[in-house]
């Protein structure tokens, strides 16, 4: 049976693997000192300093610029869209933020029963939805992150 | 970085495409893979699946042994200076 070369996904986007990866240090940044850091020093009421609200609209953006880029559709593609290679990279990201994922949320497991010992900094229900944000939106990107960090340059021959 | 344990899978790929004047896409497209695997392929880092190792071997229709294999190949340049050598000896 002739086979035909796997489609790949027309992403909306195609970035540089240089401007791919620091979008990704954008999103790790702005996600994780925008969320956690505005979730630690959050005021009495709630408020959240303006400081932290920009990192997390920069990581917001940089996660979605990400996300359509083609590395995260590669991420979101069927097995049919891909071949044996593509998709052995796609479940490794995925493996990958998986473990990733599951030592945060032990990580903060951890430190929730710490803290009730040492009387440490717990959330607020506003802050807690705020890290339930910042962990969706990181879940969403991190497969493409991975990706991304693990793509190696294209050579002369892959161009031709 | 090496994907699949090729650390030991060694292949001819390279040389038998070029023999062939095929360019990656054009070897790609007769496999069923995308181009860049192919260069993945030829510089040792991704080891194909059995079918994939199959089909490149009908490609070139050569035994899959002779494309791929678990010892370094000979230098082509060792390989092509031995009847040269026995040539001088007559």
């Amino acid at each position: 049976m002739e086979r035909t070369m796997p489609m790949a996904p027309k992403a909306p986007l195609t970035l540089s693997l240089r401007s791919a990866r620091i979008l990704s240090i954008a999103v790790l940044a702005g996600i994780g000192i925008g969320y956690l850091g505005g979730a630690i020093t959050a005021d009495a009421d709630g408020t959240t300093p303006i400081g932290f609200v920009l990192m997390r609209i920069i990581g917001l953006f940089a996660a979605v610029a990400l996300f359509i880029d083609r590395r995260g559709q590669m991420a979101q593609s069927s097995d049919a869209l891909l071949d044996e290679r593509e998709r052995q990279q796609r479940d490794r990201a995925y493996v990958a933020t998986h473990q990733i994922m599951v030592l945060t949320l032990f990580g903060f497991f951890i430190w929730s029963i710490i803290a009730r010992f040492i009387d440490g900094w717990m959330p607020g229900q506003e802050q807690a939805l705020d890290l339930l944000s910042g962990f969706a939106i990181t879940s969403m990107a991190l497969p493409g992150i991975i990706l991304a960090w693990r793509e190696q340059p294209e050579d002369a021959d892959d161009a031709a | 970085m090496l994907n699949n344990d090729t650390a030991n899978l060694h292949n001819r790929l390279a040389l038998f495409r070029a023999e062939a004047g095929l360019s990656r896409r054009e070897l790609a497209e007769q496999v069923g893979v995308n181009p860049q695997t192919i260069g993945f392929l030829e510089r040792g880092q991704y080891g194909p699946s059995l079918e994939l190792g199959l089909r490149l071997a009908r490609v070139f229709g050569v035994p899959v042994e002779t494309l791929f294999s678990l010892e370094p190949f000979r230098p082509l340049a060792a390989s092509l200076a031995e009847p040269r050598s026995m040539t001088g000896d007559r």
